[in-house]
């Protein structure tokens, strides 16, 4: 359990900002430390839970819910569109040239639903930019530039 | 009937989409200022006089759930825009907001003022940062010049993180309030127990911008396009075979058949094969065959006839090499990865009907599909467990659509 | 304002004061409907959509156990609708978890005429048995997911928070945060959980081992009510006693002092009466 010394809950503190200390954030929260962490790891939940006054329970119960905070530990998700349109351009060849492309490296291969890109069919989702029409040489260039902040 | 540009910018425009100029162009500030003298019942009849109802797929009538808000008892009310915009094949807000996020935003800011709510929320889907960037920017633009900020209405931009059914009302507000997004029980309906219990107006994108076109200009403008029974235009997403996929807006009334073949909308099937279906709707939606195709309109009474609904506007053209079942069971996975889980029928039926349609068994087990589709209908909370067999049933009916 | 409303149920007129639900409607006019993650001391979960009826003029069924009843409602138990719905969430429910100690869901089962394999073969909730402490055991294959636990261990009852509901869809599962043990958790052992499982998915260890022996016997099983001895609350125990040995332990879930809620010490903390070793004064 993290408590107010440790160095997570002085990090997570400072990311909670101008927010105000309160159940409502929990989104948000989660979003900054997402992003300033590239992932949400157990030990940020757990302080998050003291940040917030929220049981440590819900904080996963509700971080477990949503797909893009899903924990893929040290690696960088890219998700690549397989519902019905995009599945109709080629996503699954995309899918994967991609999951070849990331042998070896810090990267997971995940199957996205609806991007909500339907209109430039295949897409591609990678750390908030949106490939349109993704091709295969596209997808692996983008793959072979991720690296570990 | 071809293209309107009404809800969407004309092409030519010159204005940033999120600058004082565009607000001008597009007649917003007119309506910020028009709407400050009205008072709350004068909007409301003009609200309901236009006869607008929700884009989001439900089509409620606006007025009617605007002057259920502002008539509910309560010393806090809020307003929310819905931009959570994740149902297969449906693109519209994000094209929209896109182009034009002053429309909605100016929508939003109206329907606060209506229903004295101090506070307003855009939820945005986490997958849609560029679109939510715009969002911030003509929110920045709108804090500028006065219409958003502490003496009018505060508006906070909130982010999804991957889940399609946050778009439901109710597990919108879970959302936000910081709990899982699972739908609640209705009734309370959230027009007297929203956002942290209070009276609360929540709107799809689009229907937001109808507002502030309509206000921009007025009654009679409004309905110079569109049908008796619905005034207006409708965004549609189209997208699959079609030659030119994208968002138009066109008419209530206009012919599905024209949507897909004239040269400035579909502009007809790609390859030059024929139509084999169209999924109109959305993912909760119907199949519609050519013939079906060729004798339906845009509108709610036309669509009506032959067991279909306009839902969120979208279009999913598939020629006539592709096989439903196929797509049927990609929609099944859909379903089943979005079910929040919270109540049985949805929970286990999309996994069931999921893993039927994987082992090839659609036609064979159609009788236990009908009656777990009927009970999912029946028996779910919310809509998400309650539409997800509405294609898959509607492919049942309609043999003739599925390969062998 | 009226103070009670009058309804009909399958053609039955009753009139109940305002707030009732209409489960509770049903049970007076003598329709009464089957439910499984209804509770009478928890908010309505409104999850398992077994007590769905049909209401006039609604479009969907239902749910009887959080509607509150309205005046000239008309409301059918027993309709083809009703009882498909019914039917089909049995059988899904059987489709996935294992129902050997769930009476409520085998009764919705027969009534309904559910059968256990029409959607048995795919993906189940079957799933290794957390034994990890000495007080309860977590055997989640049986869950049912009704959000009673939940509820008893939050604002409902215990007001611990220990558990809620993770993942989502056929993943959701009952989680004391990143699937860790109890005694890692906010879990204070009052064991209200258990108490309000209707499926055995939280279960007694005593229970729990005493079952795998082959040793509990309900038809064996004496109980004695007594007032718990450790604080001035006064809590109603209920001593489960099998071959002279506590155990289990309740409270009646109308007791007025405890409403069925005990803690740490009332529920497990029954060892030192049947402890072999005498206590002997300091000499």
């Amino acid at each position: 359990m993290e408590n107010e010394n440790s160095a997570i809950y002085q990090e997570v503190q400072a990311l909670l900002g101008d927010l105000p200390q309160h159940r409502t954030q929990l989104l948000p929260l989660l979003w900054r430390v997402a992003e300033h962490q590239g992932r949400i790891s157990r030990q940020a939940m757990e302080a998050i839970a003291v940040v917030l006054n929220v049981p440590v329970a819900d904080v996963f119960g509700v971080a477990s819910f949503y797909t893009l905070f899903e924990d893929v530990g040290e690696n960088v998700p890219v998700y690549i569109c397989t519902d019905v349109m995009c599945a109709l351009a080629g996503a699954e060849q995309l899918k994967e040239t991609a999951e070849h492309s990331a042998v070896n490296r810090p990267v997971a291969v995940k199957e996205s639903a609806c991007l909500g890109q339907c209109d430039h069919a295949p897409a591609a989702w990678i750390k908030g930019k949106v490939f349109k029409r993704a091709t295969a040489e596209e997808i692996e260039a983008a793959i072979k530039e991720v690296r570990h902040e | 009937m071809s293209e309107v540009r009404r809800l969407l910018p004309r092409p030519d425009i010159q204005s940033s989409a999120t600058s004082v100029e565009r607000l001008t162009e597009r007649g917003f500030d007119h309506a910020l200022s028009r709407i400050s003298t009205m008072t709350s019942e004068d909007i409301i009849e003009e609200v309901s006089a236009s006869g607008i109802k929700g884009r989001g797929g439900a089509a409620f009538p606006t007025g009617l759930k605007w002057s259920s808000v502002y008539k509910a008892l309560g010393s806090e009310k809020y307003v929310v825009m819905n931009a959570d915009e994740s149902e297969l094949g449906t693109f519209k807000d994000r094209v929209l907001l896109e182009q034009d996020p002053l429309g909605p935003l100016v929508g939003l800011l109206i329907a606060a003022h209506c229903v004295g709510a101090r506070k307003a929320f855009c939820y945005i889907r986490g997958e849609y940062g560029e679109v939510e960037q715009n969002l911030a920017d003509a929110l920045e633009m709108l804090r500028m010049t006065g219409w958003v900020g502490p003496h009018s209405v505060e508006v906070e931009i909130r982010r999804g993180a991957g889940a399609y059914i946050a778009g439901e009302e109710t597990a919108l507000f879970n959302s936000i309030e910081g709990k899982r997004p699972e739908p609640r029980v209705k009734p309370p309906f959230p027009t007297q127990k929203g956002l942290w219990g209070s009276p609360t107006l929540i709107q799809n994108v689009e229907t937001l911008a109808n507002i502030a076109i309509l206000f921009a200009h007025d009654v009679k403008w409004f309905k110079e396009y569109g049908t008796q029974d619905t005034a207006g235009t409708k965004l549609v997403a189209l997208s699959g075979h079609i030659r030119r996929p994208g968002v138009y807006e066109v008419p209530f009334g206009t012919a599905l058949t024209d949507i897909l073949q004239k040269a400035d909308l579909g502009g007809s099937i790609t390859s030059g094969r024929s139509l084999g279906a169209v999924l109109l709707g959305g993912a909760a939606g119907t199949f519609l065959g050519p013939k079906e195709v060729e004798n339906a309109s845009l509108d709610y009474p036309s669509l009506n006839k032959a067991g279909a609904s306009i839902g969120s506007g979208a279009m999913m053209v598939f020629d006539d090499t592709v096989d439903l079942s196929w797509v049927l069971t990609r929609m099944a996975r859909f379903f089943a990865e979005e079910s929040c889980g919270q109540c049985v029928p949805c929970r286990i039926g999309t996994r069931r009907i999921l893993e039927i349609a994987e082992s090839g068994n659609l036609r064979t087990r159609s009788q236990d599909l009908r009656e777990l589709g009927q009970a999912m209908r029946d028996a779910s909370i919310c809509g998400l467990g309650q539409t997800a067999p509405v294609a898959l049933l509607s492919v049942l009916d309609r043999p003739e659509l599925m390969h062998d | 304002m009226a103070t009670s409303v009058t309804l009909k149920v399958d053609g039955d007129s009753v009139t109940l004061p305002q707030g009732t639900t209409l489960r509770e409607a049903c049970e007076k006019a003598d329709h009464p409907v089957p439910t499984l993650c209804w509770h009478e001391n928890l908010t309505p979960a409104n999850a398992c959509r077994a007590c769905v009826v049909e209401v006039k003029g609604s479009r969907t069924l239902v749910a009887s156990c959080s509607r509150v009843a309205e005046d000239g409602m008309e409301v059918w138990t027993n309709t083809e609708r009703v009882q498909n719905a019914r039917k089909v969430v049995a059988e899904l429910l059987l489709s996935t978890s294992d129902a050997t100690l769930a009476p409520d869901l085998k009764d919705l089962a027969q009534a309904s005429g559910a059968s256990a394999e029409r959607f048995r073969g795919g993906a189940t909730w079957e799933q290794p048995v957390r034994v990890d402490n000495e007080l309860y055991v977590r055997d989640l294959s049986k869950c049912i997911l009704c959000y009673r636990c939940v509820e008893a261990c939050g604002a409902d009852w215990q007001n611990t928070f220990a558990i809620q509901v993770s993942g989502r869809g056929f993943d959701a599962h009952i989680d004391a945060g990143f699937g860790r043990e109890l005694a890692e958790s906010d879990c204070v052992f009052c064991g209200n959980c258990v108490a309000v499982c209707p499926t055995g998915a939280l279960i007694g260890k005593t229970e729990w081992d005493l079952r795998n022996q082959g040793a509990w016997d309900e038809e064996r099983i004496s109980t004695t009510t007594t007032i718990c001895s450790y604080c001035g609350v006064g809590c109603e125990l209920k001593l489960h006693v099998l071959d002279n040995k506590i155990v289990k332990v309740t409270s009646p879930m109308d007791n007025p002092v405890s409403h069925g809620m005990l803690c740490v010490k009332g529920r497990y903390g029954y060892e030192f009466v049947q402890s072999e070793e005498t206590l002997v004064p300091n000499s």
